[in-house]
């Protein structure tokens, strides 16, 4: 019986007890070094998404830092503001939001630095980045001329005295946005106006109404960042999704033959072999 | 290690068994009482909790847009893998004529209808819309592994509530005619009704045993086929851990091993607290103990099939969910907990005969039982976390899933209605068939006429 309480108490250990020698050691252990990603999105309804990405190097991969607040800021010359401080979400994604009407602080050449912000913490080590974006407009116009429809986006930004001057030699891309990614229809380079004007092909399925979702973007600028804009036009094909009346099913309209003929098969031979049990119960009464 | 005499089955032929029953029969005392208190309060939380769901929604379980499936599944599966285990186990038993496999046929069967109940009752918890489960029925697909698993579970239903019932028709007649019986008169009017005049003869005797021969005979298939079709519902399912071929025997093997565990537990609680040991004797619990001994290397034999079945393609998402169930910051340490108890534990503490008690024996089949519902766990909950395709831009505490006091409060109603359940059987007939235990051995039976 000793021996036996001896090896319960040993599972006992094994199963409950608080891992703190895991724990100890976890504290021993260095201190992994995050790498970290900002990237700045303006959208034209004026909403701006400041994204990074954490991770750290597991030897050969790359592996996301979970769970991990991360501080944003925005500076100008004299005046740094906080953003806000967001978790990092499975995938080592941290992201913020900011609404319309924010403005933030500028230095003298009207250029924001953004910065993302790790805290060193018990299993990591600090990690700071900083992107610095000048604020730039693009607006977009989807217009048809003798029956070529086209896509003609504009490019600016202001300049010290607060004009407005366009913005040359920067590539623009075109999409539609299709059901699980963007489909490319052009890209190309700002002229000496800050715009770019392409095409717009007739051929591209659209809704039940031929609504299509025409996305125009720049693309990691160095000086400007991502800038998106999203509108919807009537120029896809007109495609039918009218449902088809299918009969509810599985993987065909009807179950199987055979499985119609098996399941009453064993159900039939089942119950039948249960009322006759039931049946033998019953003429014990008539017998009494 | 207890010094016990060794006990021998002596009960067999001796006549008269009832008059040990009665007692516990007639007027309830202030211990019975209590308990019953204890476990329907037990169940009042649980359906406080059961109405705080209706009222605030999911919202207020840990179920979110990935685990859908939570400890309610869990339970639903652990629950109906008793109820079939406990109808197979009779079955074979009864079928077979095992001579000491009697005083446990009544337990059993009692475990089969009370789990049966239970379980269908978590699908209910789980599912959003509790006042569209018509829909089930009405649109049901006989392509469709619910719709199978339907017609399973209530066919079974019927099945075990009548064979439940056969069980205890000769012993109605023997508390019917049991003199100075000291129950209330609504209960002996009950007996009489339910005995359907049942006095014996000798062909009573013949069409209710041919009765229970059909019974015992078709509820064996029915219930292999009905947890088999438990596992298809999730072996149907193309996500990872689930789409494998072996999860129907091993549900069934998984069920029968947790059945037996049960059976073990119950029978030490009437041992302990009814004075019932010259019924379920030490040799009982060897038997029973060997019995684990074998599903557990069993089960260790599946477990290793499935997962290095699983491991060695190498495919992207399995290898995720393997991962996540050897990581000690996920399901590490459950599953090692799982595994270890399940497939070691009796091995060693029931194998070595210096271990082996009645204690031990029973301590071993709590944790198995314990293992055995982490088991179904381990098999819902991770895979849910590890979908082929993640759904985009969810959020980390939607990812990972946590049972709420909600779905422990319910988890609890459900143990607490079991336990509810026996206690009120004991008061109603006596735990152990009394008319099968008194009939004289048969020996082996044979299914078959050999020829002259």
């Amino acid at each position: 019986m000793k021996t036996f309480n001896i090896i319960l108490s040993i599972l006992f250990i094994l199963f409950f007890a608080d891992n703190s020698v895991a724990q100890n050691n976890k504290k021993n252990a260095k201190l992994k070094k995050v790498r970290l990603k900002i990237e700045y999105l303006k959208q034209t309804d004026g909403t701006k998404v400041l994204k990074s990405k954490l991770y750290w190097k597991d030897g050969k991969k790359f592996m996301p830092v979970v769970n991990q607040d991360v501080t944003f800021f925005a500076e100008g010359d004299t005046v740094k503001l906080k953003l806000g401080t967001i978790k990092s979400n499975e995938e080592g994604f941290a992201v913020l939001y900011i609404e319309k009407g924010v403005s933030f602080p500028v230095n003298s050449e009207g250029v924001t630095t953004f910065t993302a912000k790790m805290k060193k913490g018990k299993e990591f080590k600090s990690a700071k980045r900083s992107v610095d974006i000048k604020d730039a407009t693009l607006n977009v116009t989807l217009d048809i001329q003798d029956t070529v429809k086209y896509v003609e986006a504009k490019l600016t930004t202001l300049n010290s005295e607060g004009e407005s001057v366009p913005i040359q030699g920067t590539e623009i891309f075109v999409y539609v946005k299709r059901l699980y990614s963007l489909f490319k229809v052009a890209n190309g380079v700002t002229d000496e106006n800050g715009q770019y004007k392409v095409n717009f092909p007739n051929d591209i399925p659209g809704d039940s109404i031929g609504n299509l979702h025409v996305i125009v973007k720049v693309l990691d600028s160095d000086d400007f960042g991502n800038i998106e804009y999203i509108g919807s036009v009537k120029w896809g094909t007109v495609v039918s999704y009218a449902e088809e009346h299918l009969p509810r099913a599985l993987w065909t309209g009807e179950a199987p033959f055979w499985m119609i003929i098996a399941t009453l098969i064993i159900l039939l031979g089942a119950w039948f072999n249960f009322l006759l049990a039931v049946y033998k119960v019953i003429k014990i009464k008539s017998i009494s | 290690m207890i010094n016990h005499k060794r006990e021998k089955m002596e009960t067999l032929n001796k006549t008269n068994l009832i008059e040990d029953f009665i007692p516990y029969i007639e007027k309830p005392n202030k211990r019975w009482y209590i308990m019953v208190f204890v476990l329907l309060a037990l169940i009042g939380v649980g359906l406080y909790a059961f109405v705080y769901q209706v009222i605030y929604g999911h919202i207020v379980t840990g179920m979110r847009d990935y685990v859908v499936w939570g400890v309610y599944i869990v339970n639903f599966i652990f629950f109906l893998g008793l109820s079939y285990a406990g109808a197979l186990i009779a079955g074979i038993f009864h079928l077979a004529g095992v001579q000491w496999g009697k005083p446990f046929h009544r337990i059993l069967k009692i475990i089969t209808i009370t789990t049966l109940i239970i379980g269908p009752i978590y699908i209910l918890l789980c599912i959003g819309r509790p006042d569209r489960l018509f829909n089930l029925f009405i649109y049901a697909r006989i392509q469709s592994p619910i719709t199978w698993d339907i017609i399973a579970i209530v066919t079974d239903m019927f099945f075990c509530i009548a064979y439940l019932y056969f069980i205890h028709i000769e012993d109605f007649a023997k508390l019917r005619d049991y003199k100075g019986l000291n129950v209330a008169n609504w209960r002996k009017k009950l007996y009489r009704w339910l005995a359907i005049g049942y006095t014996g003869a000798k062909e009573q005797k013949k069409l209710l045993n041919q009765a229970l021969n059909i019974m015992a005979a078709i509820i064996i298939p029915t219930s292999i086929i009905a947890y088999s079709l438990l596992a298809w519902l999730f072996g149907m399912n193309l996500r990872p851990g689930w789409h494998n071929s072996i999860f129907a025997p091993f549900f069934v093997l998984t069920a029968i091993y947790s059945g037996i565990a049960l059976l073990i537990v119950v029978i030490w609680v009437y041992r302990k607290n009814s004075g019932l040991e010259k019924y379920f004797t030490e040799e009982h619990f060897n038997y029973l103990g060997f019995a684990l001994i074998i599903f557990a290397l069993f089960y260790g034999y599946f477990s290793f099939s499935e997962y290095i079945t699983e491991w060695y393609n190498s495919q992207k998402t399995p290898s995720i969910l393997l991962n996540k169930l050897w990581d000690l910051s996920e399901f590490g340490y459950l599953f090692l907990f799982s595994n270890i108890v399940a497939s070691i534990l009796p091995v060693i503490i029931i194998g070595i005969p210096k271990f082996r008690s009645i204690n031990s024996i029973t301590f071993v089949s709590v944790l198995v039982l314990i293992a055995l519902w982490i088991k179904r766990y381990l098999i819902i909950v991770p895979t849910l976390e590890t979908p082929y395709i993640p759904i985009q831009d969810s959020r980390l505490d939607w990812v990972h899933y946590s049972p709420t006091w909600v779905e422990w409060a319910l988890t609890m109603s459900g143990v607490a209605f079991f336990v509810l359940i026996f206690i009120l059987m004991t008061k109603f007939v006596p735990i152990v068939c009394v008319s099968e235990m008194e009939e004289k051995s048969h020996g082996i039976r044979f299914f078959y006429k050999t020829r002259k």
